[in-house]
Parts: structure tokens; sequence; C-alpha cells
């Protein structure tokens, strides 16, 4: 059970109102922002210790306005966002202390420094003591598995070596938080799944609480977290995805057939109830109506009922899932 | 061990984070320094050329034996101001172009001091390189007054704190434009004229000698020369007067250059375009 204590990372009525850049900076550099741009509208979160909350969005969502308005890069217009009590405006300097921030580039690395020059460089400036600067790194890149790449130049590791690289860097100074952008961007499915399982560990082990935005969904589903759905900076859901699939999935129900002939006639019988229903071979697959369970859709099928040898529930990818609580939500 | 290395905020005191911050930075200078090894040596290699050009051309004009060292001391001066000045620019968009400003950042160090100690390392190989260009001269038979090189040491280290004052104006100009070279380097190059790099600036029309005065090069490079070469310098001003006036123009310059870098900081964090 979670307590208010456990509260991390809290945004209440979070707003971000990006203004048209002023018409006497305008003289000085051609600006594309001309009109006022509402990147976030009222964004309510709580993730708590131990807790991963993935955003999702498609881009403009404002998944980037909210990383950069918690690490202190940007204001917010309206509401409240705080990292253990810090108000991300007022006291952004200690956040940075409390939060490891992973960029999603590896642009954001000393790419012709070593991997540990990279960390000392961080740990200084986090104001680390060179006694546990030193003690902590080898730690760290161990934690990482990047041990063997203590004294790599940067930009002769691998794209996975680096991203576990930056996330070294967010883990160096014992952040009670992780915000991480795209964290497997450019990294390879395999690799990409160390990191997530690496992440997934910190998080029992050390009760982070972790932002983290994918555009690969696969990746969200695996983390088993929470979701907060976005779009053009409104939230959309916001819960676990147990809960969205139980809210929102519409799964799709395979019926096998002994032949192609008896498949036409049950998808028939199917069409003839309403439904839509799409043969293939010796299947049928059909979408029941919403909160409808299979056995009413079967109790009206007959004698074609015993003709069927397989009946098959196929879940929702999250991608369609999530493409419905958009689609809807447009509708509402 | 565990990851959680700290249980809450670290405190540190505002001396420990300038410290940490300066630490920092001029660890970045020297990787990359270390990066580019034949880089750094062309650098100073390359201040031979013009202390060679400025020593053939004074045999030449053969106008008088100090000519030599007026043009030197005035050229080292520039050159050694010139990367406090432009230091900080080059670096801020180089920065911001690669996409390490961000990771600058969102350090937990107040930013009002990231101006200043990205630029400490190259301000202080600039001053170097200014006194690396004396020396060359010394080896070609110029002579210098050796007693007073403390003091020229001193007027030389105000020079450099005030074009790194001047250099947080154009680091709050890149903040909100970014783009800051062009007036950097106009401002440079204007300054070489009117700070009298080359001759004294008597030579100056009235109309114009004014604005000499308004830049921190006219009084390092006359202090520099009095100090240096005595009454053959041409100067005209007191050293202790330029002094007093580059430690006014320093505090006034700092204190006004770090606010507007403040101001730049703020509006370019509420309109969101902060490293962008």
């Amino acid at each position: 059970m979670s307590l208010p204590g456990d509260e991390v990372i809290k945004l209440r009525g979070l707003t971000k109102l990006y203004e048209p850049t002023p018409r006497w900076m305008r003289v000085f550099a051609r600006s594309h922002m001309v009109e006022p741009v509402k990147a976030l509208d009222g964004v309510d979160l709580t993730v708590r210790a131990g807790e991963i909350c993935a955003i999702v969005g498609p881009n403009g969502a404002g998944k980037t306005s909210m990383f950069r308005i918690l690490v202190g890069l940007t204001t917010a217009t309206g509401g409240t966002a705080t990292v253990l009590g810090l108000d991300a405006g007022r006291d952004s300097e200690q956040i940075r202390q409390i939060v490891g921030w992973m960029p999603s580039e590896d642009r954001s690395l000393l790419m012709r420094a070593t991997a540990k020059e990279n960390l000392q460089l961080h740990g200084r400036l986090q104001g680390m003591p060179r006694r546990e600067l030193a003690e902590r790194i080898p730690y760290v890149l161990e934690t990482v598995n990047l041990a063997a790449q203590t004294e790599s130049v940067v930009a002769g590791l691998s794209a996975g070596m680096r991203a576990r690289l930056r996330l070294a860097r967010a883990l160096l100074p014992g952040p009670r938080a992780l915000i991480l952008d795209e964290p497997t961007g450019a990294v390879d499915p395999i690799a990409a799944h160390g990191l997530l399982t690496l992440i997934m560990e910190l998080v029992k082990q050390e009760r982070l609480a972790v932002l983290i935005s994918s555009h690969r969904l696969e990746e969200i589903e695996a983390l088993q977290s929470q979701a907060l759905l976005m779009d053009r900076g409104r939230v959309r859901y916001s819960g676990d995805l147990d809960s969205l699939r139980r809210e929102w999935e519409r799964p799709e129900v395979e019926f096998v057939l002994a032949d192609p002939a008896t498949a036409h006639a049950l998808a028939d019988n199917l069409v003839a109830q309403g439904l839509h229903a799409v043969v293939d071979g010796d299947s049928v697959r059909c979408q029941p109506n919403p909160h409808e369970p299979v056995g009413a859709v079967l109790s009206r099928l007959g004698p074609l009922t015993s003709q069927i040898r397989h009946v098959r529930e196929i879940p929702m990818p999250l991608r369609d899932l999530i493409a419905q609580v958009y689609e809807r939500g447009e509708a509402r | 061990m565990s990851l959680a290395y700290p249980s809450a905020v670290h405190r540190r005191g505002r001396a420990r984070k300038v410290l940490d911050t300066f630490e920092g930075y001029i660890r970045i200078d020297l990787v990359e320094e270390r990066m580019f090894p034949a880089s750094t040596i062309l650098r100073y290699l390359a201040v031979v050329f013009p202390v060679l050009l400025y020593y053939f051309q004074s045999t030449f004009l053969a106008i008088s034996d100090d000519l030599f060292m007026t043009m030197l001391i005035g050229t080292a001066v520039i050159a050694g101001l010139q990367d406090a000045l432009t230091g900080l620019t080059g670096r801020l968009s180089f920065a911001m172009e690669r996409g390490t400003l961000e990771t600058y950042l969102v350090e937990p160090v107040p930013w009002a001091l990231i101006p200043v100690a990205m630029n400490i390392w190259r301000s202080f190989t600039g001053a170097l390189l200014a006194c690396v260009m004396v020396a060359i001269g010394l080896l070609l038979g110029g002579s210098i007054d050796v007693g007073a090189i403390p003091l020229a040491l001193l007027v030389l280290f105000l020079g450099v704190a005030a074009c790194n004052a001047l250099g947080s104006f154009a680091a709050a100009f890149i903040l909100l434009f970014k783009r800051g070279e062009p007036v950097v380097a106009l401002y440079s190059l204007a300054a070489s004229v009117l700070g009298g790099a080359l001759f004294p600036i008597d030579v100056l029309p009235p109309w114009i000698r004014w604005a000499s005065y308004l830049v921190p090069h006219t009084y390092v490079i006359d202090a520099e020369r009095q100090l240096l070469m005595g009454s053959a310098s041409g100067g005209h001003m007191d050293p202790a007067l330029s002094i007093g006036i580059l430690a006014v123009f320093c505090v006034v310059a700092f204190a006004t250059g770090l606010f507007v870098f403040d101001r730049a900081l703020r509006l370019a964090r509420r309109l969101g375009i902060l490293s962008i």
C-alpha cells in the first residue's frame, strides 16, 4: 500500500503556455513562435517511490515540456510541480540534486572523454566529495554493466553502451527520482530490453520514482508501469495499464472451424447479429459489442456452435488500445 | 553500497559551489585540450609569426628602437584579451549546437556561475599566450623592465576580468538570440583600433578618441606599455589610474553583466528557449 509520504513527483493542474517570441526579439532572430501554444493543460500526476510512470503521447503532446519544467529548464504558467515537496520553479537547484535526468540524445555526453571522465565531471558539479566519487563511479558503472569500459572514450562505445552510460550518469549522485526521456531511442531491441530490465530492478531495489517517455509501446507494456496518455497537453488517461485494458479494451474473438464453408456460414450468422466478422481460411474473427460476454455471442450461433473447434480471445495490441483512447477521447 | 547516496538534498555552501563549478569546467577544458593535443601546440606556435611580422616591420620602418615593443605589447594584450572576450561566446554556441548545454544547465549549480566558469581556462591560456608573445619579443632583442612584471601581470589579470564581464553580456545575447559571435567580433575589432593596439591613442582624431576611454583595452595597453617600457612607451595615463579605472570597470561590468545574464536566463526559461 502506498502512503502519502511516498509521493515523490507530484503535478497539480500543471499548465504551460508558450508565449510568442516578443517582437523586439524577432529583430535579432527569426522565431517559429508567433502564436501562443498551450503545451500542458492542467496535468495532474503523482509518482510514488518504487513506481514507474510511462508518459505516452504523439509528438507535441507535452511530454518534453513536463520534463523540462521538472528539471527547471522552463517554468510552468500555472499549477504546481514538486519533487519530494520541493517546488520546481522555486527550488530548481535543489531538485536538480535529487532528480537523475537521462536525456534522449548521446550528444549530452562528452564524446571524446572517457566514461570515467564524464562521470567525474558530473559528480563534481553535483558536489560529491572526491573520495566518495572515487568509490561511487566504479559502483554505478558496474551496476549498468560498463565496468570494462571505464577508461574507454565515449565516441568508441556502441549506442547501447552510451545509453547505459547516460543512465549511470543519472544514477551517480543517488537520485530519488529518475526522468528518462526516450532512454532506448537509438538502442537495438535486445540492448533496449536489457536497459529496461535494469531500470525495473533499480526501481524495485532503490524505490526510485521514475518518469519515462518512449515511443516503443511494447516497452511500456513490458515495464508494467502506470501510464499517462497525453494529447496536445491534456491527459487522456491516467492509471495502470491493466485498468486501461479493462476500461477500454475490446478484444477480438477468433473461432476456428472445420472448413472454410462453415467459417463463411458462421461469419454470416455473426453479421446477422450486427457484428463485424472477417473470414481467414477456416477461421473467423469478430469483435463482440462492448461489455458483451463471448458466451452471449456463442449462444446465438445455434447449431453452428458445435462446429467450432477452438475459441481464442486475441488481446488488442497496446498501440490499438491507445489509438482507441485518443479516437474516443476526440469524439467526447 | 546502495544507489541511494544522499537521503535528502545535500547542502553545500556558496563557496563550495563556486569551487566545484570552476573545477568541473576546468576539468572539461583540460579533457578537451587533451582530446586535440596538436591544436594546443599549434596555437602557441602560431603566435611566433605575428611577433616576427612586427619585428621585421619595425626593422624595415626603422623609426625608433621602441616601435617593435610598442606594437608587440599592444598586439599581445589584444591577443590575450581576445580569448577572454570571445571564449565564452564560442563555447556557449558550441555547447548549444552540440546539445551539451542542457546537460550543464541541469547540474545543481547556480546558473550565473556558468559563464564565468566556462571561460576560466580559456582566459588563463589567453593571458599565457600574451606572455609568450612578449617573451618571444625579448628573445628577438626587445627589452622590458623586469621589475615591473608582477604589476604588469596584475593589469593583464584585470583586463582579462573586464573582458570576461563583457563576455557575460554576449552570453546573455546568445541565450536569447542564439548568435553572439558577430557582436563580439565587431566589438573585438573596434577595441583593437580604439585601444591603440599598434599605436598610442593620441594618434586617433579627437572626435573618436573619447570612445577609446570606454573600452578596457585602452587602459590595459597603456598601463602595460608604461610599466614595461617606461618613458619610451608614449603612454599618457598614470598606470595607477589605469589600474583603478580597470578595477572599477570590472566591478561595474561584472555586476551589470551578471544581472543582464540572469534576466536573459529568466526570459529564456519562461519562453522555453533555453538551450534550444
